[in-house]
């Protein structure tokens, strides 16, 4: 069993071989450096938590395809800022699936969206001047149809 | 998707105000639609499977600013969006235009094509009344949009389409300009962008240029080719001519076609299944034409139709789609009865995927028999469980669910013109080809 230290103080047990499926630990397994615990300066509790539960569940249910598919399909039901935190945290460790999946459900919460929201979403600063975006927009005129 | 310009030209097709859905599951001749689920406007959205978030609150969380700030990261989430969205988050910054708008980032992006759930099909009308290229774009049982794809491109060139023809979201068109000179041009509708290619020739070999048919398959090389089939000046042979679009030049198969009496190709319309683009004949093999090694292979067998003689309209489907190559054709003589065949991906032979009988839409359709139908488009899904003929029906679009068991209506169609001097009824509806359309933000 290994065990994991969260950023704000929680600890979580779980099997190596499950624990392996995150390539961060796997080589941190591998260089020896975890004795007695992990620590993941990087993740909270309770994302730590949700990342575990995916995990867990890609290791025992493997081969059925059907059930992860549903259990992704609901995994990923959590507010927004909460996928974004999971989001870091599976690239933090280095969990292709679980970043492939999280970055998808945003793709498809923000692709119908304005551009305005989007960079509100993000808070990105919008660096055109009005006649470049005007621009921008015209080129493209069909896409904000 | 609506693709259109700067002036978005109307397209032909007109949504039905209550498009009907027939079942015909019953034993009798079941003409009493089922109710119909409330109409959806083309603008509705469907969202229902995606949670919609409620919290975009106005303040951005924090780990939204870290992943917008890391390059990496974000440039995974651009990845899986939809080319139309893409174009349009151009406008976010500056540094999501450099992002989006890179060669390298649209080649990553255009290789992993991810099938949103709609299915776009282009319609292509070769009437010189109307010279226009229209989409359909529908998911599920729903019209998405309707658009027309040519007026970008009729900005920058003049003249009437005389072929088109097009593969995986890229399309190759043929313009006759100024009555003598023709043009070739590659032309993606998603990002409005087109290529002139140079016309084709071969040095050594003087050759009459018939038709030019586009092979692009993102997921094996970013670049696209041209096959082109030329005649040599006494009508004796095929030529082959490839352009590569990472060369630019065009070069001669060494593989020349012996023109036969007794057997002709159609090679308006090739289809690019498993790396051949392949060619149906009226002896009802197809020829195959290697695109990475730009020669032919061996024809592939006879489809087995039960038609003792195939004439061309028998063969009322040939292209790919779920990842087979398809063939629809008529099982017996005077009959509703049609047998849709795919061909093993050994090449060995055809075999019958589905029989379809369409007798039991000529209740709901009469005009079926009396004035005879089309059937443009078919699209399956990867697994087969879902199989679809679109049908052209007089002035309608209808799709036949195989499986299902059910007839869906899509669009109208608007004539091009109702009369024609004195042969009253000259209503044009026609469709030359239709072909599965992607977006895709590949370069030309």
């Amino acid at each position: 069993m290994i065990v994991l230290n969260s950023s704000d103080g929680a600890t979580f047990e779980v099997e190596e071989s499950v624990a392996v499926q995150s390539q961060t630990i796997k080589h941190m397994i591998e260089d020896n450096c975890a004795d007695t615990s992990i620590p993941l300066p990087n993740v909270n509790g309770v994302t730590l938590a949700r990342v575990l539960e995916y995990i867990k569940k890609h290791a025992e249910a493997k081969d059925d395809e059907e059930g992860l598919k549903s259990f992704d399909a609901e995994f990923v039901k959590v507010d927004q800022a909460s996928l974004f935190e999971i989001i870091l945290a599976a690239n933090y460790l280095d969990i292709k699936g679980l970043l492939d999946l999280t970055c998808q459900t945003v793709a498809d919460q923000i692709k119908d969206l304005t551009v305005e929201e989007v960079r509100a979403i993000f808070n990105i600063m919008n660096d055109f001047t009005p006649e470049e975006e005007a621009k921008l927009r015209n080129d493209h005129a069909w896409a904000f149809e | 998707m609506l693709p259109g310009g700067k002036s978005t030209k109307t397209s032909r097709f007109e949504p039905i105000e209550n498009p009907r859905k027939i079942s015909l599951n019953s034993t009798a001749s079941s003409s009493t639609p089922l109710p119909s689920s409330p109409s959806k406007s083309i603008q509705e959205k469907q969202n229902d499977d995606i949670p919609l978030d409620t919290s975009f609150s106005s303040s951005p969380s924090a780990s939204a600013t870290i992943i917008a700030r890391n390059e990496d990261l974000l440039t995974q989430i651009l990845l899986k969006l939809p080319p139309k969205s893409l174009l349009r988050f151009q406008c976010v910054s500056k540094q999501w235009l450099s992002l989006i708008s890179d060669p390298v980032f649209r080649r990553r992006h255009s290789s992993r094509i991810r099938r949103y759930p709609t299915t776009d099909f282009l319609f292509f009308s070769s009437d010189s009344y109307r010279n226009e290229i229209d989409l359909l774009s529908f998911s599920g049982d729903w019209v998405d949009s309707v658009g027309n794809v040519s007026s970008p491109l009729r900005y920058s060139l003049e003249g009437e389409i005389l072929s088109l023809q097009s593969c995986n979201g890229l399309l190759c068109i043929q313009f006759m300009v100024n009555d003598i000179s023709r043009e070739l041009i590659v032309y993606n509708p998603t990002t409005c962008k087109h290529r002139s290619i140079p016309w084709p020739y071969a040095e050594s070999i003087p050759l009459v240029i018939r038709y030019t048919n586009i092979a692009f398959d993102p997921v094996k090389s970013d670049y696209y080719k041209l096959v082109c089939v030329g005649v040599d000046l006494n009508g004796t042979f095929y030529r082959f001519l490839v352009y590569s679009s990472e060369a630019g030049v065009w070069s001669v198969s060494r593989d020349a076609l012996g023109m036969d009496s007794d057997s002709a190709y159609y090679f308006g319309k090739g289809v690019l299944w498993n790396g051949d683009v392949h060619f149906l004949g009226s002896d009802c093999c197809t020829l195959c034409f290697d695109i990475e090694n730009e020669c032919l292979q061996p024809s592939t067998p006879r489809i087995p139709t039960n038609l003792e003689v195939v004439g061309r309209w028998d063969i009322r489907y040939f292209g790919e789609t779920g990842g087979n190559l398809y063939v629809i054709c008529l099982n017996k003589p005077k009959a509703m009865l049609f047998d849709v065949f795919a061909l093993k991906r050994d090449y060995s032979q055809w075999v019958v995927k589905y029989r379809v009988d369409f007798a039991p839409l000529i209740t709901c359709y009469p005009e079926m028999k009396n004035r005879g139908f089309h059937t443009p488009c078919f699209v399956v899904d990867k697994e087969g469980k879902k199989a679809r003929i679109v049908i052209l029906v007089e002035d309608k679009f209808i799709y036949y669910d195989i499986h299902g068991m059910f007839v869906k209506e899509l669009v109208e169609v608007v004539p091009v013109y109702a009369e024609v001097g004195g042969w009253g009824d000259s209503t044009w509806y026609r469709w030359c080809e239709a072909y599965q359309h992607v977006d895709t933000l590949a370069s030309v």
